[in-house]
């Protein structure tokens, strides 16, 4: 009995240990590493895979995936970029956040209604959307960004930076949408069972729409943080985002087939990611390495939640 | 000599929650058909699947030709020359007979061992021929194929096995009579080659037309075993049921036959499904819809839940005709399906019993606008957990923790809470076990009292005979008969069932 409650207590929380492991390795191995300020700046790059993986979260539990996310951002951060240069930073934002929700609904359209796999309908808007940027970007950056833009991505609300607060708040509202409303509960049991979800009377279309549809405004919302932070948008932008955002759910102890899984776990999931950069990173570790360790850290963290399930 | 084929020597299984065999012991002559017979839950594929290894026992000895076998895992049986046929085949449906025959064991030439296709194919082609009436090119593809031929194709990996012993689950169930009774005439054939044949049915015609012996299971014990010649259709019944059916079914509310019409269906027809199909339901009424599988009865429940569109005809609901196209709108309009498949249909089995009691009800009741009244949700779970005594451990706990009994009572409780008018119930005590089939039955009853008006769906004749107030029989798609449960007997019933259309 014992030795089954140890067990459940690993399977919900062992991710969260895996954490508080890295930290405590981390703050023997670098003085510099458990400061507040590299906390904070642990935070805030945290922030990006964050926000990604809040949307990702919804996606995945509602047995979907998005690969669009990178190129969803990018587009979305360079459209926003180039309306503030013409018509302002408030239309700006609203253009790149609107581009967001516009590709994320076309996603979820077409995969709900065309009934065509979420994989290969995400990996082509992969491509529509980094191609889109490219063009609309010629190639180049877009700098020469108002002041006024840069709150975004490096403001601070008294000390603490404004992504972070960002981060809590979408955090805080996604967590009640999925926890305390019809529709968070519609999202698990549509991705649970779909043909059992829709038999209970649930419009299963509109869940998986509204999933990437949080999906691609979250891109939208990244792209233009990231923008901001950098002060201006890169072409680039994204590349790859999206497997961080999916292992940040999968390390978060979330069903790759949809139907079980907690929003906190992504959180958990995002800041292994972000610790193990800004660690390694101290530690100097050079970056070809980070990769194979970010790998082995994925693997070594699922191999375990899987044990727990048995 | 011995002439045994297969002993069963005090074999015990349990499964968590159930005895599922309690020392049970059957010989099996050699070069005989033996049927197995008894309810859903009587033991009779565990039986099957521990004798080639599938399940293991846990007690018991299992003799094959005489010699104590060592049967522990599921390549054994194949190896003492049993074969097991399940009712869902195991057939890849890409590949080509002769692939499926050799599969895993393909036969190879050569330094390189590439394929013998050549042999296999021949191979194939010679076990196909001695199955003389099945004419069957090896190199068609499984997906092709009609159900009696794939199970064509299973005895003939089976003997390509050199299986002495043929075990089939419900052979006939998804066969039509004729593919029934060529199924018969190769048992016959087969036994006349020396093969021994085991199988399962719960249609009793069956044993008598190709048995020779029989066996009967019951809440996993053995009843009896007999000479088929030394037993009638009557005592075999009464031996599965094990007691009168007066006993078994709840008594019934007599209906009064100046109630409402709830509910109307007006020659609704799906190509290739069924055909204008009418009936009429009325308040606190219980119609069975009885047929053998495949005969439209769950088309048309799915049709009237909005889950099956339609090619033509009408339903009515309180005398209004309605265009019912999803389960939101059957829902609105007050109606509830249990689904024949609970696993697939009814439950969401990742999540937890309450989230699946509440989920049909979330949007008429237990959300307040976007968000839900946990307090609410919880208070009405717990009072349709006393109403129906649903056991389970916690609310919190996954919905696939449950035995199949109280997995299907949260499939009703969930219904409940939407307070449906119309309750379509399809094969609602399939796979559960006895106790709670009574108890199933039970709730019917006392459902059908508050009014609701309740369709039957069910292909075990006793039960719809035991507790609905009218039947209606299907077959091929149409309704043959309506009959008066007190005056009917299951050889009325399977009469209509079974009833061909006229061409």
């Amino acid at each position: 009995m014992k030795n089954l409650q140890f067990k459940n207590i690993i399977r919900q929380y062992g991710i969260l240990f895996g954490l508080i492991g890295l930290i405590i390795v981390f703050s023997l191995l670098s003085k510099q590493f458990f400061t507040i300020s590299n906390m904070l700046i642990v935070m805030r790059q945290t922030s990006i895979v964050a926000f990604l993986g809040v949307g990702m979260t919804f996606v995945i539990l509602g047995a979907g995936i998005d690969l669009s996310v990178g190129s969803v951002l990018a587009f979305s951060g360079a459209v926003a970029a180039g309306v503030i240069q013409k018509e302002g930073v408030f239309l700006g934002i609203f253009a790149g956040l609107a581009l967001g929700v516009i590709l994320g609904a076309f996603n979820g359209l077409v995969i709900a209604k065309l009934r065509i796999p979420a994989f290969i309908v995400t990996l082509a808007m992969m491509a529509i959307a980094r191609g889109g940027t490219l063009v609309y970007t010629e190639g180049r950056p877009i700098t020469g960004l108002p002041s006024s833009f840069a709150f975004l991505g490096r403001g601070y609300i008294g000390n603490i930076p404004f992504p972070i607060v960002l981060m809590l708040i979408i955090f805080i509202l996604a967590y009640v949408i999925l926890k305390l409303t019809r529709f968070g509960r519609y999202v698990y049991a549509t991705g649970g069972n779909i043909n059992a979800a829709r038999a209970s009377g649930i419009k299963v279309d509109n869940i998986i729409i509204s999933n990437f549809t949080i999906s691609g405004f979250l891109s939208g919302l990244t792209g233009i943080v990231l923008a901001s932070r950098l002060n201006s948008a890169q072409p680039t932008a994204g590349m790859g985002y999206e497997l961080d955002a999916i292992a940040a759910v999968v390390l978060g102890g979330t069903n790759l087939f949809g139907g079980e899984g907690e929003l906190w776990g992504t959180l958990v999931g995002a800041f292994i990611m972000g610790i193990l950069n800004n660690g390694l990173n101290m530690l100097n570790v050079s970056s070809f390495y980070q990769q194979v360790v970010k790998g082995i850290v994925i693997l070594i963290a699922v191999t375990v939640a899987q044990s727990g399930k048995k | 000599m011995n002439n045994l084929a297969l002993e069963f020597i005090n074999i015990s299984k349990s499964f968590p929650g159930v005895q599922a065999l309690k020392e049970v012991s059957i010989q099996i002559k050699k070069a005989k058909v033996h049927a197995i017979v008894g309810e859903n839950g009587a033991g009779k594929s565990t039986l099957m699947k521990i004798a080639v290894g599938e399940l293991l026992r846990d007690a018991g000895t299992i003799k094959v030709f005489g010699q104590e076998a060592q049967i522990s895992s599921s390549s054994d049986g194949y190896h003492y020359g049993i074969s097991l046929i399940h009712q869902e085949f195991s057939l890849v449906p890409n590949l080509d007979i002769a692939q499926n025959i050799f599969l895993g064991r393909e036969l190879t030439k050569g330094y390189l061992s590439f394929m013998d296709n050549h042999q296999m194919y021949k191979r194939t082609e010679k076990i196909l021929e001695s199955l003389k009436m099945f004419h069957l090119d090896p190199h068609l593809k499984i997906k092709d194929l009609t159900v009696a031929q794939k199970q064509v194709v299973e005895i003939a990996k089976a003997l390509s096995l050199n299986s002495k012993i043929i075990i089939m689950d419900e052979p006939s169930a998804a066969l039509t009579l004729e593919e029934t009774r060529r199924l018969f005439e190769l048992i016959r054939e087969l036994k006349e080659k020396g093969v021994t044949i085991l199988f399962i049915s719960h249609r009793i015609e069956e044993i008598f037309e190709v048995a020779d012996e029989v066996s009967i299971l019951r809440d996993g014990e053995l009843i009896l075993t007999k000479s088929v010649a030394q037993i009638d259709r009557n005592q075999v019944i009464s031996n599965m049921v094990g007691r009168s059916l007066e006993f078994f079914f709840p008594s019934k509310v007599e209906h009064k036959k100046e109630a409402k019409i709830i509910l109307e269906v007006k020659n609704i027809s799906k190509e290739r499904q069924f055909s204008n199909v009418s009936f009429q339901l009325k308040e606190g009424e219980i119609i069975g819809l009885a047929g053998l599988v495949g005969s439209g009865r769950s088309e048309v429940a799915l049709a009237i839940f909005g889950l099956n569109h339609l090619d033509a005809g009408e339903i009515y609901l309180q005398e209004k005709k309605v265009n019912i196209n999803s389960p939101f709108e059957a829902i609105k309009q007050g109606l509830a399906l249990l689904p024949e498949d609970r696993r697939e249909l009814g439950l969401i089995i990742v999540r937890s019993v309450l989230e699946n009691l509440s989920l049909p009800a979330l949007y008429w009741d237990i959300a307040r606008r976007y968000f839900i009244d946990l307090k609410r949700e919880l208070t009405i779970g717990r009072k349709i957990q006393k109403e129906l005594s649903i056991r389970f451990a916690s609310f919190s706990q996954k919905a696939e923790s449950l035995s199949g009994g109280n997995q299907q009572k949260v499939v009703v409780g969930k219904w409940l809470i939407t307070k449906p008018k119309i309750l379509i119930m399809d094969e609602p005590t399939r796979g559960i076990d006895v106790g709670a089939k009574l108890e199933i039955y039970n709730i019917v009853n006392t459902l059908a009292q508050r009014g609701i008006g309740i369709i039957f769906i069910s292909s075990e004749f006793t039960e719809i005979l035991g507790i609905t107030h009218r039947i209606l029989v299907m077959s091929e798609g149409r309704i043959t008969a309506e009959l008066d449960p007190k005056s009917s007997t299951e050889e009325d019933i399977l009469k209509f069932a079974t009833r061909k259309k006229v061409s």
